[in-house]
């Protein structure tokens, strides 16, 4: 009788060994796909184009002949830029204010480039730039219109920026009214990159779109309501 | 002393523009254009005014500078000018003189410049020009055999050989379409695309192509494309503009 209680205590002990290794396992196994994930989703986070940086340098190389101080200004504005770019990947999310404040500093850099041919407005309501967002939601789609929309026509165009309220969440997005959108083309790799990151961070694909309204393409974030960054 | 170098300068970018021309100046260049985009060098070129290089950006708005290349009405010595440096292997496929890296810095331009004006400096007086109906080689079996020129429509770049098209395909002597272009300098012949040298003569007819280029139709139903560069060289050619 001894023994057999001995034998089926055995054989509990071990089963119970055996499910809390297998528990672990897969528990380590869920880190690892999630450590993969936002390892992902970073590397897709924006990288401003080499092609952007190389020519606004290039451009400060000639501006230092002309404008000293516009000079400084510039360069001070890049290093801010590369290093909230670098700050940017080391957080899961930031407030919308953070998100401008890049967008400014790379819309400076863009318009050593591209000069009046670059005009740039803000619809932003600043009711809602508290709220968190994962971060580099806006630049990519900024980069995007001006790599396809505004650096290719050869008057520009006009850029907004707009942050408004939508039901119950918001919608942040870029219009530009330069190279006309045209629909079915492949979206490029900023755009892809930026939708695939949003899958991975759980969001749904159709809250990113694009489209086309009379003379401007309008590039959309439709964000449920996220918490907002503590005052 | 050496005649000023002529450039035409594509750069979309004021800065990068502002650069490249206070660069070439300094260093005794003669700017004769500054365009902002791809269909702007056309526009100048149809001009029919001189010029020595073109240093072209390679993102520009409307074409860039390799589609530009692509479609130019003749050759001329080309410099690619690009802030990053991946398209520089389809820049030297297109025979590019050079391929600059921004920012543009004196030294490295003062090598380009010596590579344009080498050719120039070391050219050979022009040999002088038969008389009569002008006539040239075509293979033949193990020989040679002269085509009259005015019985030829067109000539083509395939497969590593410049054939001639006179009613059948014969292959010529010249190696790219370029020699055969010298060769044929001042008789008439139209670069029509970079693998086509036109007789505007033998041209029966024309329609729109796509994207601003035309087709050109010769007796027997041929159709070939001419290039948005050459467009207007033939249309006037043909006493359409």
């Amino acid at each position: 009788m001894l023994a057999l209680l001995l034998t089926n205590l055995s054989f509990a002990v071990l089963l119970g060994w055996i499910l809390a290794n297998k528990e672990r396992a897969e528990e380590r196994e869920a880190e690892a796909v999630q450590a993969a994930t936002i390892a992902k989703a970073r590397a897709l986070q924006s990288q401003m184009s080499p092609h952007v940086l190389f020519n606004a340098i290039s451009g400060l190389t000639e501006l230092v002949w002309k404008d000293q101080k516009a000079t400084e200004e510039a360069l001070v504005n890049l290093a801010h830029l590369l290093r909230n770019l670098l700050d940017s990947s080391t957080r899961p999310v930031d407030p919308l204010t953070s998100e401008r404040a890049i967008v400014e500093q790379y819309l400076a850099v863009e318009r050593i480039r591209l000069g009046a041919r670059l005009r740039v407005e803000w619809d932003w309501d600043e009711h809602l730039e508290s709220h968190l967002v994962p971060p580099l939601m806006l630049q990519p789609l900024v980069e995007n219109a001006i790599k396809h929309g505004i650096a290719p026509s050869r008057d520009g165009g006009a850029l907004r920026i707009f942050l408004r309220p939508e039901g119950s969440g918001f919608c942040l997005g870029v219009a530009n009214t330069g190279a006309p959108f045209e629909e079915g083309r492949p979206e490029g790799i900023g755009l892809r990159n930026l939708r695939e990151r949003l899958s991975l961070l759980g969001e749904r694909p159709e809250c990113l779109t694009l489209r086309k309204q009379e003379a401007w393409t309008v590039a959309e974030l439709h964000l449920g309501l996220t918490p907002e960054a503590s005052q | 002393m050496t005649k000023p170098l002529r450039i035409l300068i594509a750069e979309d970018e004021p800065l990068n523009l502002a650069r490249l021309s206070r660069l070439l100046q300094a260093a005794e260049c003669e700017i004769v254009a500054e365009v902002t985009d791809g269909p702007g060098v056309f526009e100048w070129l149809n001009k029919g005014e001189a010029v020595d290089a073109l240093f072209l950006d390679i993102q520009m708005p409307g074409l860039s500078g390799l589609d530009v290349v692509a479609d130019l009405p003749r050759p001329f010595p080309i410099v690619f000018v690009t802030a990053y440096s991946e398209h520089a292997v389809r820049a030297f496929e297109q025979a590019a003189v050079d391929f600059l890296l921004k920012p543009v810095t004196a030294e490295r331009l003062a090598k380009t410049l010596e590579r344009l004006r080498s050719p120039r400096e070391h050219a050979t007086p022009e040999a002088p020009k038969p008389t009569g109906p002008f006539r040239y080689p075509v293979k033949a079996g193990q020989g040679l055999v002269f085509l009259d020129l005015a019985k030829t429509t067109h000539f083509t770049f395939e497969d590593g050989i410049v054939w001639a098209h006179a009613g059948d395909r014969f292959r010529t002597l010249w190696q790219t379409l370029t020699e055969a272009e010298t060769a044929l300098a001042g008789r008439g012949l139209l670069r029509s695309h970079r693998h086509l040298l036109l007789r505007p003569e033998a041209v029966v007819g024309v329609r729109a192509g796509e994207f601003g280029r035309i087709v050109a139709r010769l007796a027997g139903g041929v159709e070939l494309e001419v290039s948005r560069g050459a467009a207007p060289a033939l249309k006037k050619r043909l006493g359409l503009s």
